[in-house]
């Protein structure tokens, strides 16, 4: 097998591009009227983003040019270390909490805190790309030996991430280990098994917390208290209602006047909607389409099964994330915190979701020569 | 290689997420486009059922933070029209109390929605005879008022804000911006049945007070300044009186006085001419108070020397056209004809001057351009370029006529020479505090160019002296503290006849005090008086009431 080099895939190149420069362009507008109104300063969160954007093109670049297969051997350091990262949340003065969770680690020199559920979900992938793939495929088709290891492990940082308390990454966390063990080879009927075993276990959890009983109340019917939890999704609705086809223009946004909350992180697609209208977010959909073939192409085409994972596992965590982000705001899917990759404010995820695309560019970098020896 | 399998795998996992897609892009197409009219309207409602607080809005001080406007709580009645069990009865009632239309109340009352403002910012009998109706479905939210307890002083200066506090005019407009704090949104809660009733109002996002400002002004010299400028505007039944009192090292703006004025707690009860400020916004024709920059200039220029003589012999012809003077003044010097304002005299310096350099030296003065002192609606005056002027121009504006300005330049220009030739921005405001006190921005004092050099602003001195000491200007004279000045008297142009007026007249005194060492330099200007209307009749004796009692105030030592 002779494996040639090529150039990474301009699609994704330039898709990734365009969707960070959208983001700082659009946490700047959501966010302006808030900076000025907390920090004094209009420029507050623009600033904040385009240090990170200037940091995650760094690694995007690091990412390209660095050989995915290097990354082989940090697979289990790299999960070792979230999981102490995650747990560290627990230790009090050094967890962050924002809006009653506790999901950023406070670094005296660090000028950001890192969000370590940004670094377990690529660290999951990788595991669980390594893994699946150093196993022969008869032991991927039996339980003890296939998926038990992965179930763990996957259980360990679902409950940590799950505690924190942060349930939609977690259910992220969820989603991404099923889909790496669906492409992995495992059997349908033991993936049937898990997610049925799981139900109730998921309905314990939904319920357990006060407030996710009341936000899936409340995404049943919004209209009921459309004060409190039901705030959030009827004010997403009424600013994309108002952006009509064409939008009201840059800016121009009405609700980001304090009516919807967390306008540049969860919320930020509402105000494109409601500033560049339903072409606005047609055209972000489209973008992540784009991402979404392309990045399947490229785990088609790689040389080998470790990419194949790699590559679909990070395609699937950045669409995964876009479709639930958009889902919530259209209220497909219960209020859930979850951001819209490369586009929504904040650092540890536009950093690693850099990271993750820079791994994805690089696996297409490789390519089996036509004619060669098999 | 793949297998089969994985290839299918992958294939229904894309498929899967594409189906996803298209379903968030049809449940778009829904919202905004489908549905959009009827969240739009929502949307609309929602901002009815929710509304806006301010912030409290900042102060505006004195010089030394002497409190020039307050802010006083005052109780805004709103209505529930839902909860209003018998509407007639009740607008009735309201109406009685508050003075409204009874059909105008029943209206707001029989609305479908759930908040009306019935009155904002009641007095205090209207809120204690509402309160005892003890109707239900009426409540108070509390909302801020500016009050001006000064009433008409500076309130030319200072301007107003209209009912939700928003700048309207004066500096009130002019730093709206900093003045007004961030609103916070309140919004009505509704009860947990669903139905349309608020239960109560809750504030969602709390507000920001405002900034205050500091002013260049001292309360007291604006005091003595309105006092002295209205005594003269009442006297000679002017149609409209300026009075501005400047430090010329600095440029700060120390009082400015305009006539008429206003009481701005009850604007909409006067004129809107009355609302200007005069100083800033209005242009007059300067008369001899520009002589003082014709002379300045033939003399930085070289063209005339102290002892130069000149003879007036009451008339003068230039280029064909007659310039008249009062009296025959026979054989004067330089610094006579400037005493006796003499415009044969001056025409002869002025004539020496080439069309181009007198224009630019005129412009350097600060003419023809803003000053761009932090006041809203300020004019430009006019110059005319030299390459307009007609044959005569030149005469004409030596002694300040064909030319418009506004008080404020001439101030600041006459200051300049004071200065010893530096001529220096004007400044209304010094300071920024926000809400806790703290320094947000300093305006210092700002040079904008050395018009003069100190050589000549010097010879100009001496020569000011003369016309306080024996000249026209000596109403302006102190006992214990020498001016330097100049009394003016323009005319008017009535556009109407196309001519300068016979009968109206603007009078002038401009000048500094203690000529060696100026504090303080004064403008006074009384447009149209009736009865007397030379400059050194009408307005010097305001320029000397304000001096006497500005100079001991800031405690200036008077002269061995």
């Amino acid at each position: 097998m002779i494996i040639e080099k090529k150039s990474p895939d301009l699609w994704v190149f330039i898709t990734v591009i365009i969707l960070t420069a959208i983001g700082v362009c659009m946490v700047f507008s959501s966010s302006y009227v808030m900076g000025y109104k907390w920090y004094g300063d209009s420029y507050y969160f623009l600033k904040k983003q385009l240090f990170f954007s200037i940091i995650a093109l760094i690694v995007f670049f690091f990412a390209i040019f660095t050989d995915y297969h290097h990354f082989k051997k940090f697979a289990l350091p790299l999960l070792i270390l979230s999981i102490i990262l995650l747990s560290m949340l627990f230790i009090p003065n050094l967890g962050r909490s924002a809006g009653g969770a506790k999901r950023w680690i406070k670094i005296a020199f660090l000028p950001f805190q890192p969000q370590p559920s940004e670094l377990a979900k690529f660290a999951l992938i990788l595991y669980m790309a390594e893994f699946l793939t150093r196993k022969q495929l008869k032991d991927i088709k039996t339980f003890i030996k296939g998926i038990l290891p992965s179930i763990i492990i996957v259980l360990v940082m679902f409950l940590l991430i799950l505690e924190e308390p942060d349930f939609s990454t977690s259910l992220i966390i969820l989603g991404i280990s099923f889909i790496m063990l669906f492409i992995g080879g495992t059997r349908v009927l033991q993936l049937y098994s898990l997610i049925i075993a799981s139900i109730p276990f998921g309905i314990f959890m939904l319920l357990k917390e006060e407030y996710r009983k009341i936000r899936l109340l409340s995404f049943l019917n919004p209209w009921k208290d459309p004060l409190d939890s039901g705030f959030h999704i009827i004010q997403s609705l009424l600013a994309l209602g108002s952006g009509r086809i064409l939008g009201i223009g840059l800016g121009a946004s009405k609700q980001k006047y304090f009516y919807l909350p967390d306008q540049h992180t969860d919320f930020i697609f509402s105000i494109i909607g409601e500033e560049f209208g339903f072409i606005g977010t047609l055209i972000i959909i489209i973008l992540f389409i784009i991402l979404l073939w392309r990045g399947f192409r490229i785990a088609l085409n790689s040389v080998d099964e470790f990419g194949t994972l790699l590559a679909a596992g990070i395609t699937s965590m950045l669409v995964f994330q876009s479709i639930i982000n958009v889902g919530v705001v259209t209220k497909i899917i219960p209020t859930t915190g979850i951001t819209l990759p490369f586009i929504s404010f904040g650092g540890s995820s536009l950093i690693m979701n850099m990271f993750c695309a820079g791994i994805l560019l690089n696996i297409s970098r490789y390519k089996i020569k036509e004619g060669g020896v098999n | 290689m793949l297998s089969k399998e994985k290839k299918e795998r992958l294939t229904f996992l894309f498929i899967l997420f594409i189906i996803f897609y298209f379903l968030l892009i049809y449940r778009l197409y829904n919202i905004q486009v489908i549905q959009s009219n009827k969240f739009e309207e929502i949307a609309q409602q929602e901002h009815l059922t929710s509304f806006s607080i301010e912030g409290e809005r900042g102060n505006i001080y004195d010089r030394n933070l002497k409190k020039l406007v307050v802010n006083v709580d005052v109780q805004s009645l709103f209505a529930i029209p839902p909860k209003i069990k018998n509407p007639q009865e009740a607008a009735l009632k309201i109406s009685l109390i508050l003075n409204l239309e009874t059909k105008e109340v029943l209206d707001k009352l029989n609305q479908k929605r759930p908040f009306v403002w019935i009155k904002r910012k009641l007095n205090e009998t209207e809120v204690e005879e509402i309160k005892k109706l003890n109707l239900e479905g009426l409540d108070f939210l509390k909302e801020s008022k500016r009050f001006y307890p000064q009433k008409y002083l500076a309130s030319n200066l200072m301007g107003f804000v209209g009912i939700d506090n928003q700048g309207l005019e004066g500096l009130e407009s002019f730093f709206d911006q900093e003045l007004k704090g961030l609103p916070g949104l309140v919004v009505l809660e509704r009860d947990a049945s669903g139905g349309e009733i608020p239960l109560s109002i809750k504030e969602l996002n709390t507000h920001r007070d405002g900034n205050s400002i500091v002013l260049t002004i001292d309360e007291v010299i604006q005091y003595i300044t309105e006092e002295a400028l209205d005594k003269a505007f009442q006297k000679y039944k002017a149609k409209a009186g300026v009075a501005i009192v400047v430090e010329p090292k600095t440029g700060e703006v120390l009082a400015i006085a305009v006539r008429p004025s206003y009481d701005p707690n009850y604007f909409n009860k006067y004129a809107l001419d009355s609302w200007k400020d005069l100083a800033i916004t209005n242009t007059y024709e300067p008369g001899s108070t520009f002589k003082i920059v014709t002379i300045a200039t033939a003399l930085e220029e070289g063209v005339v020397k102290l002892d130069d003589q000149f003879y007036c012999k009451g008339w003068i012809n230039y280029n064909g056209h007659i310039f008249h003077d009062i009296h025959q003044h026979g054989s004067q010097n330089l610094t006579d004809i400037v005493k006796n304002s003499c415009n044969v005299g001056i025409i002869q310096v002025g004539i020496r001057l080439e069309k181009k350099v007198f224009e630019t030296s005129i412009r350097r003065f600060g003419f023809g351009t803003l000053t761009e002192i932090n006041l809203p609606g300020e004019a430009n005056g006019l110059i005319r370029s030299s390459k307009d002027w007609s044959k005569i121009s030149l005469a004409s504006i030596s002694i300040g006529q064909e030319i418009s300005i506004t008080p404020i330049q001439l101030i600041m220009a006459v200051s300049a020479i004071a200065n010893r030739g530096t001529l220096m921005k004007p400044l209304i405001v010094k300071e920024i505090l926000d809400s806790n006190q703290n320094s947000v921005k300093v305006f210092k004092p700002k040079p904008v160019r050395q018009v003069v050099s100190v050589e000549t602003a010097l010879t100009m001195t001496k020569i000011l002296e003369q016309v306080v000491i024996n000249g026209t200007g000596m109403e302006a004279k102190l006992d214990e503290y020498q001016v330097a000045g100049k009394t003016g008297t323009g005319q008017i142009f009535d556009f109407a006849t196309g001519k300068y007026s016979n009968s109206a007249y603007t009078s002038l005194f401009v000048g500094y005090v203690p000529a060696e060492n100026p504090k303080i330099s004064i403008l006074i200007l009384l447009d149209q008086p009736k009865g007397s209307y030379y400059g050194g009749t009408v307005a010097a004796p305001v320029f000397k009431e304000i001096a006497s009692k500005v100079l001991p105030y800031l405690s200036i030592p008077p002269n061995q």
